[in-house]
């Protein structure tokens, strides 16, 4: 089986199935632009992704192998649910939220599909049922809004969920 | 009998803990550090390697809190008997350096910018420096107490790591305390829980539940106090909620339900901003 050398920004080498390391777009592409498929003596330097993170993504990875790759252009309305992460993910994704958050902009810089959906999913359901304070102090997110604009916010989100209720 | 962990002359090593005083800050290359570390590296084909502490087993604790531990207990092991509330203690200071935090008084040095961090986040050489320093003068005999200053990479902000025992409990307090906007954040540790029972001889077989342990201690007290630190340098890149770019932030909102996303919205002026797209379109 051939193998690629990825490194992390700090120095971990990790040896890699060629075939593992095409769930990214952005390793994908740039062995085909520079050629590298029948030759991949050299090590590739990842400068944005840490070992730890890159260790997970690799492990996440090799399980999903053999998923059916999705195709981004083929017109199917893109999944929306929250609801249909299998056992394995919802077992991967018990991480500390430094990993979580990691783990989300690499699969965003490496350009790799499913694992972003499954991070986003994964936050949007720790987000689900919490009040505005709750999200504050969970996601450890600072409030910047004078109270006037808090006030005005609240006022607004009400109308909203009116409106959808005359919808109804 | 209590014993005094500040007997030996710290020298070189000494972390500054007294508050008053202007010792000089020890300065690490990374380059020679990572040179140093990856002389002990091998390429990584098996994935469930011993990377942080969470990854210990009961056969192999991770590279660096058996290093870390190891040293600690050449260091005092003629002095003192070492208790669980000590080994439990470093086994916490090993998850703050995974976390990005390292000792006061130590500075690191980035020579080029191949090891210069993207953004505050682990980092195994210096996790590695740092797991082969231990600390002197961090336990006090009259209060039973435990103390060590950090600060967190890249931030000269002095952040205070405060282990207090209780009966057979751990109370950890960590604040930023020239910083009174930033909340302290304190957890209870109950030590059998971790380690219920100490052999020097094979400290693996001490640790068990680490992995729970290691999310406690990141979710509940040093992730956040990163989180706010980083906050200050507007720097967009660190790894939390607030750090994620805008494109990353519009495609999670999408998974949102409505009710969800107007309470995000209403969180904050960022969050509020890069929601304004989804709310118009629900009146459409």
């Amino acid at each position: 089986m051939p193998c690629i050398q990825l490194q992390s920004s700090d120095g971990e080498i990790f040896n890699v199935e060629f075939e593992i390391a095409m769930c990214s777009f952005t390793i994908k592409t740039m062995m085909v632009d520079l050629d590298l498929e029948d030759n991949c003596e050299e090590v590739v330097p990842l400068t944005n992704v840490d070992s730890n993170i890159l260790r997970k993504i690799l492990q996440w990875a090799n399980y999903h192998k053999d998923d059916p790759e999705a195709n981004p252009e083929d017109g199917k309305p893109v999944d929306r649910r929250t609801d249909n992460i299998c056992e394995w993910d919802q077992e991967f994704m018990k991480v500390d939220q430094q990993t979580l958050y990691g783990l989300i902009k690499a699969a965003n810089y490496l350009d790799i599909r499913g694992l972003m959906a499954l991070t986003c999913k994964t936050v949007a359901n720790m987000m689900k049922g919490k009040t505005e304070e709750q999200m504050r102090k969970m996601f450890n997110i600072q409030n910047d809004l004078t109270p006037e604009e808090e006030q005005q916010i609240r006022q607004e989100n009400e109308w909203c969920e009116e409106v959808e209720i005359v919808a109804d | 009998m209590e014993p005094a962990y500040s007997s030996g002359q710290g020298g070189a090593l000494d972390t500054s803990s007294s508050s008053t005083s202007s010792a000089p800050y020890q300065i690490h290359n990374l380059e020679t550090v990572a040179e140093e570390n990856e002389a002990t590296k091998k390429p990584i084909t098996d994935l469930s390697v011993e990377l942080l502490v969470e990854d210990s087993t009961k056969s192999q604790l991770s590279k660096h809190l058996a290093r870390l531990l190891q040293r600690f207990v050449q260091r005092y092991q003629q002095e003192l008997e070492i208790s669980s509330f000590d080994l439990l203690f470093m086994t916490v200071y090993s998850v703050a350096l995974e976390t990005g935090f390292i000792p006061e008084g130590h500075r690191i040095l980035y020579m080029s910018s191949r090891l210069q961090p993207i953004f505050a986040s682990y980092d195994s050489n210096v996790v590695w420096l740092f797991s082969g320093i231990v600390p002197e003068n961090f336990y006090s005999r009259s209060t039973r107490s435990y103390r060590l200053d950090l600060h967190l990479l890249g931030s000269d902000e002095r952040c205070s790591l405060v282990g207090i025992k209780s009966g057979d409990l751990l109370v950890l307090t960590f604040t930023t305390p020239n910083r009174v906007d930033i909340p302290g954040r304190s957890i209870i540790l109950p030590v059998a829980r971790y380690i219920p029972f100490v052999n020097l001889h094979k400290l693996g077989l001490c640790f068990q539940n680490l992995k729970e342990l290691s999310l406690k201690l990141k979710n509940n007290i040093f992730v956040p106090i990163r989180d706010a630190l980083c906050q200050d340098d507007d720097a967009i890149t660190y790894p939390s909620l607030g750090g994620l770019p805008d494109e990353v932030v519009a495609l999670l909102v999408k998974y949102l339900d409505k009710k969800t996303a107007l309470q995000l919205s209403a969180s904050c002026s960022r969050f509020r901003e890069l929601t304004k797209h989804y709310r118009a379109q629900w009146f459409a």
